[in-house]
């Protein structure tokens, strides 16, 4: 079956493709991006993190918003639904620095503005909180925006995750066959090596903002505890990743403190000595020229337990970036799962991930916190946190509350 | 009209060709020296004094302080055979003043054009289509570099491989960055060049081109004060030029 066809019988309608890790999605996607184009039609490609689809050629969101709708039909509406995604209060900032929810509300807008005759979004909306979700989707559906543009799209993880507004659903299989056996995440022997000091995490009154006179946190307060998995909830862009980078030592502490075990830390001064994070995006977070190597200087490397739960024994002489998405999201997850560490923080790291990863991953966290490992999780998949039964916090407009 | 309101595109392009000539002629220090103050003075107009601080801080002064070392205590004589170590040193001032005097013509001139003039400038120019986004992305390539950077290293953080800030663990880091950097940004810049096309952007930076066209013609007289500014020391530095000649 042709995937062409499928768009020209439900114009205006969003189509989802349904399938597990490498069922050649990104394939079929990429490809009918590439044959429409040849065909003289505009046609673009999101997959996940989108930094890389922004233009780069503007300075600011606004300019970057402005310079995509410049011309366009509905000029004037695609800068009033930015306003109502929150985007106009960072309209000054670079597109670079927007939290990955915010990038995707931008990059999906700035693209909508070209008028593009295909749009495929490749896992893109994984990032974005419900509420954002339910927005694209409705302006995919029936803003005059999109009217001229078929939406292909795929979704990843559970069910209970997908969008009930888009009931036009295709299989992956209708249009390819693959014959190759999928590479697995597997937790049935992920051997976890825990910390000797397990201890309780707490901050007091954190305060931190990227530019002087504006707070993204104020007032952060909390106390956690060993063994038990949290999860860090919230919109997009209220400051969840930045916690995390904080409670890391990526980023400096404003004001506020932050101890372990009763001992005041210096994060900042000694990174990742208590805390140490799996994040959003893995590009950044491999750093050498094989699988082998990004692997050999892990505390239990000889039982290969962190290869076998990446899924990549047979892939380790290949070069990281070599490797796709999903699999370089699987490999710094096994990686940051294997540091002998006392806390350990996990940002979106379903994203791109099927339903048979996301089980082995809940799999996984469990257990570490069975050994006593403090975990927090950051994902806006709430079957993931269903399943993980986290405590909740929930963070808005700078501070932090339970659930 | 206000005299110091942002000159035209067109002039700020002829001004910045005709003061960069300028300045690979001046070989004096006193001219370098009223030149220099003479964009700085332009610069606190623009309210860009700060930005220029910063570049004197981070690329001038270690430029400078190698130089200086270099000519002045290791060579111990100018380039020219001049055999003392004042000539040498007078050598490395003179190219960190020309140095400077670039930077700051430069940001003066372009770097201060909000986007949507700058491509209108290089359209003025005949630069169009794929070479004008081009151009653009690459004055935009140090920032992007900047943030690349910062990310990783907080990445490294996160992954337990930096474990203090120490100047001697940043610099063992150096290998790393340059690794991931030389990899994936290249591999982000080939996608983004791939959405220019396929989406048209190319076509939307043409557009921006007119409609800047269309607003931009008035404060000709604060270009043309830049444009015989620029000229005048061209002027002077071709002639002080020949007659050291």
């Amino acid at each position: 079956m042709n995937i062409d066809a499928v768009l020209t019988s439900h114009p205006g309608n969003p189509i989802v493709l349904e399938g597990d890790n490498f069922s050649g999605r990104t394939d079929l996607l990429r490809r009918c991006v590439a044959d429409r184009s040849q065909q003289g039609d505009q046609a673009i490609y999101l997959g996940s993190c989108v930094h890389r689809y922004l233009s780069s050629l503007m300075p600011s969101v606004h300019d970057e918003l402005y310079i995509h709708a410049l011309g366009a039909r509905h000029e004037k509406s695609l800068f009033r639904f930015a306003e109502s995604f929150g985007l106009t209060r960072c309209f000054s900032q670079s597109p670079f620095v927007l939290s990955g929810g915010e990038q995707v509300l931008l990059t999906i807008l700035a693209k909508l503005a070209l008028e593009p005759d295909v749009l495929a979004l490749d896992g893109t909306l994984a990032e974005l909180d419900q509420v954002n979700k339910i927005r694209i989707v409705q302006m995919l559906r029936a803003s005059p925006i999109a009217e001229k543009t078929s939406t292909l799209l795929t979704e990843n993880g559970y069910a209970a995750d997908r969008m009930e507004d888009l009931p036009i659903r295709r299989s992956v299989g209708e249009f390819v066959t693959t014959s190759r056996t999928p590479p697995r995440f597997c937790a049935s022997d992920f051997c976890f090596i825990p910390s000797i000091n397990t201890g309780c995490l707490e901050a007091k009154g954190i305060y931190f903002g990227y530019r002087a006179g504006s707070l993204i946190l104020r007032d952060v307060c909390f106390r956690l505890q060993p063994g038990c998995i949290y999860s860090f909830e919230g919109g997009n862009g209220v400051g969840k990743s930045t916690l995390a980078q904080i409670l890391v030592g990526a980023l400096p502490l404003h004001r506020g403190s932050i101890s372990f075990n009763g001992r005041v830390l210096n994060p900042w001064k000694n990174p990742g000595q208590t805390v140490v994070m799996h994040m959003q995006n893995p590009d950044f977070q491999l750093f050498s020229d094989s699988v082998y190597k990004e692997l050999s200087d892990l505390p239990d490397f000889s039982s290969g337990s962190a290869a076998r739960l990446a899924g990549v024994e047979d892939l380790m002489t290949e070069h990281p970036f070599d490797l796709p998405f999903v699999l370089r999201k699987r490999l710094t997850f096994s990686i940051i799962a294997h540091l002998k560490r006392p806390w350990f923080i996990f940002d979106e790291p379903t994203v791109g991930q099927d339903i048979q990863t996301c089980d082995q991953m809940v799999a996984v966290l469990r257990k570490m916190a069975r050994n006593g490992a403090g975990i927090i999780v950051i994902s806006h998949s709430q079957e993931f946190i269903r399943r993980l039964e986290t405590k909740r916090l929930w963070l808005e407009d700078g501070s932090i509350k339970e659930l | 009209m206000n005299l110091f309101a942002s000159p035209p595109s067109l002039y700020r392009g002829l001004a910045c060709f005709i003061g960069l000539f300028g300045t690979f002629m001046a070989n004096r220090l006193p001219l370098l020296l009223g030149g220099l103050l003479i964009v700085l003075v332009i610069m606190g107009i623009q309210g860009k004094l700060r930005e220029f601080a910063r570049f004197g801080l981070t690329v001038l002064l270690h430029i400078g302080g190698a130089l200086i070392v270099i000519w002045g205590f290791v060579r111990k004589s100018g380039p020219n055979g001049e055999h003392s170590p004042e000539d040498g040193v007078l050598f490395a001032v003179l190219t960190i003043l020309r140095l400077a005097l670039l930077g700051a013509i430069f940001l003066v001139t372009v770097l201060t054009l909000s986007p949507d003039r700058l491509s209108h400038l290089l359209h003025t120019f005949g630069i169009r289509g794929w070479a004008l986004a081009g151009v653009i992305s690459y004055l935009n390539l140090w920032s992007d570099f900047r943030r690349n950077i910062k990310q990783i290293y907080a990445s490294r953080c996160a992954r337990r491989l930096m474990p203090d800030r120490s100047f001697a663990t940043r610099l063992r880091q150096m290998p790393y960055t340059l690794r991931t950097l030389f990899i994936s940004s290249p591999m982000y810049s080939l996608d983004r060049a791939q959405t220019w096309e396929s989406g048209g952007l190319i076509h939307r930076l043409e557009r921006l081109d007119k409609r800047t066209s269309a607003t931009e013609d008035s404060f000709q007289l604060s270009g043309i004060l830049l444009l015989a500014l620029a000229t005048g020391w061209a002027i002077t530095t071709t002639v002080y030029f020949f007659k050291s000649e």
